[in-house]
């Protein structure tokens, strides 16, 4: 019953911080900036024109009627219509966008586990030894890199000189390699270090000492007791990644051309196509959201000794 | 840092640290030393760019487009090369130095003052006032700040001001977090209950218990700041939201070679090793900062 009593609080602070950011978007976009400058340039403007389109964009209404029926139309799942593309609903478009976005964290995160947690075990196990040298140094220079200046020089020597990759673009398996790269090394680095830590820690506790003491093999030892321990920090961590993933891929995406979300929106702005950005941003920052309750929820489940608080 | 974890740690006793054997101090100060010389030349760049520079940094020269740097068969005219409209690499570097600088000047501090005032209240006062703050702090992690860069930069046009207020709004929860969790454990300690008994006022626990006892927190998060605004900056300009085109910042040099990067690798190499060597340098005199003055946060990052 508790579980439940949980769930539903951190469900309502979920769609309360999804409220906010739709408010905050549509606000800063309506009081910053003037939708019809961007449509109508001043010089070819007509008095007609303008009055059309204030009428069918609902601009004559009040603020707050306007945000009274943006709210309305969210509430049934319309994100609003493109101003480009004749006319197509935003939520159209974003949905492959979305996938593509999706598919590079994904790859991204799989990147970064799948070389972070060994890195970090390995390095833990054989401290101050070479490993433990040749990882701390990947960390600290993973760390300072520009994600999007690393994106540019694998291009360059990846694809340009030795053609092993596709300069950009989404066409298979291998034009996601670089992208993924890129995107998933700076959550590399943290997986690596929590690991590490979290490792070595773990190596020092009573429990595993006595496992060794009983004759156990290493193996065993840090398979079954230390290695377990030591991953739980790294997976609470993993939500906060994907979050930090999906953001990170606006700037990777621009870089390898990628067809995901963030170049839809920067796409956009180019052509001033408001309400598509207003709707990708949106649904963007609602799929965070969603990940970080589920991580918060699923990291009750797994260790019933975290009492979440009032955080 | 996941949310459990923050508290957990923050709550946790103090481990007594590892004392650090003899044989370890000489690399102890070599590994700050090492990165203060190089912050120490940032901010000789940054603030003498005027006189150490050799050319105008915004100095079109459509003749001497691309001009390798003196180590790849250039002249001592232009020491680090020319990029593709002709203009001294060498000056605009020290003048990108100088804009990183100004960027780091106002974003860390202003950050560390609004962050600790919301944490200290968020934490102190609890209830739905906390709750509404933290839940603030829950929409700066969900909506993508390059997003929001993005959209307010369409919005109002590019400019060194909103790349300021951006990374303003990027970085502030990073204290707020931090300042929360360590006053929801000082406030039961028994020093400021005893405060309260003899009638203090909350302004004057703040100012008194708290904030000293926050102090080291923000401090360490301050350093370990300076490198992420530094990438966050460049990477904003890179995005041709940040600095105005034309402006000699690291990032917009790196999108602006990025077209000629097949025919010359200087124009974008070498701010991407200035932003390198910089971002190292941050977190390495973090690490070192934390270390010193309070190693249970090791994973703050």
């Amino acid at each position: 019953m508790q579980f439940w009593h949980y769930f539903a609080i951190r469900l309502t602070q979920a769609f309360f911080v999804v409220f906010l950011v739709v408010t905050i978007v549509f606000f800063v976009s309506r009081l910053v900036g003037d939708p019809l400058a961007t449509l109508l340039p001043t010089e070819s403007r007509r008095a007609a024109d303008v009055e059309h389109l204030k009428e069918t964009l609902g601009l004559n209404d009040p603020l707050f009627v306007q945000y009274g029926n943006f709210l309305w139309d969210l509430a049934q799942g319309d994100l609003g219509t493109s101003f480009r593309g004749g006319g197509k609903s935003a939520i159209d478009v974003i949905g492959d966008r979305a996938l593509s976005t999706l598919k590079l964290g994904a790859a991204g995160m799989v990147f970064a586990i799948a070389l972070g947690a060994p890195l970090g075990i390995v390095a833990a196990l054989r401290r101050g030894r070479a490993v433990d040298w040749l990882a701390r140094f990947v960390a600290v220079i993973g760390q300072a890199t520009p994600s999007f200046w690393l994106g540019l020089m694998m291009i360059f020597f990846f694809s340009v000189q030795l053609g092993w990759f596709p300069t950009s673009g989404a066409e298979g398996f291998r034009s996601l390699i670089l992208p993924a790269v890129a995107l998933g090394l700076l959550e590399m680095v943290a997986i690596m270090r929590l690991t590490r830590s979290g490792m070595i820690d773990v190596l020092e506790t009573d429990f595993v000492r006595t496992a060794r003491a009983k004759g156990l093999s290493e193996r065993v030892v840090i398979r079954r007791h230390a290695l377990r321990h030591a991953l739980l920090p790294v997976v609470t961590m993993l939500g906060l990644s994907l979050g930090r993933l999906i953001g990170g891929s606006v700037i990777i995406e621009i870089v390898f051309a990628w067809p995901g979300i963030g170049r839809l929106i920067v796409d956009s702005i180019v052509q001033s196509d408001f309400p598509m950005v207003q709707a990708s941003i949106i649904v963007l920052a609602a799929s965070i959201a969603v990940t970080n309750l589920l991580v918060d929820v699923s990291y009750r489940l797994i260790d019933p000794r975290i009492r979440a608080g009032a955080a | 840092m996941a949310r459990p974890t923050a508290e957990t740690a923050a709550q946790a006793p103090v481990v007594a640290v590892e004392r650090r054997r003899g044989g370890r101090r000489w690399r102890r100060r070599l590994g700050l030393s090492v990165p203060a010389l190089i912050a120490l030349a940032l901010l000789v760049a940054g603030v003498g760019a005027d006189w150490l520079a050799t050319h105008d940094p915004e100095l079109l020269n459509l003749g001497g487009r691309l001009q390798p740097p003196i180590f790849d068969g250039g002249s001592w005219d232009h020491v680090l090369g020319t990029d593709q409209v002709g203009r001294d690499i060498y000056s605009r570097l020290l003048h990108g130095a100088r804009i990183s600088l100004i960027v780091v000047g106002i974003v860390v501090p202003g950050a560390a003052l609004v962050g600790t005032l919301i944490g200290l209240v968020a934490g102190w006062v609890g209830g739905l006032t906390g709750q509404l703050l933290m839940r603030l702090v829950d929409v700066q992690l969900a909506l993508p700040a390059m997003l929001f860069a993005v959209l307010l930069a369409s919005l109002v046009g590019p400019s060194l001001r909103n790349v300021i207020i951006i990374l303003l709004i990027w970085t502030w929860p990073a204290y707020a977090r931090l300042v929360r969790a360590d006053v929801l454990s000082l406030k039961e300690r028994d020093f400021v209950t005893a405060s309260r008994a003899v009638g203090a006022g909350p302004a004057w626990i703040m100012r008194k218990h708290l904030f000293p006892n926050v102090l080291n927190s923000i401090v360490i998060i301050m350093t370990l700041e300076v490198a992420l605004v530094i990438l966050a900056e460049a990477a904003l300009s890179f995005l041709s939201v940040g600095a105005p085109a034309g402006t000699p910042s690291w990032g917009r040099m790196i999108s602006e070679g990025r077209e000629f990067m097949h025919v010359a690798w200087w124009p974008i190499w070498l701010p991407g090793l200035a932003l390198l060597t910089i971002a190292l340098t941050g977190n390495l005199m973090g690490d070192w900062v934390r270390d010193a003055l309070d190693p249970r946060l090791r994973n703050v990052r």
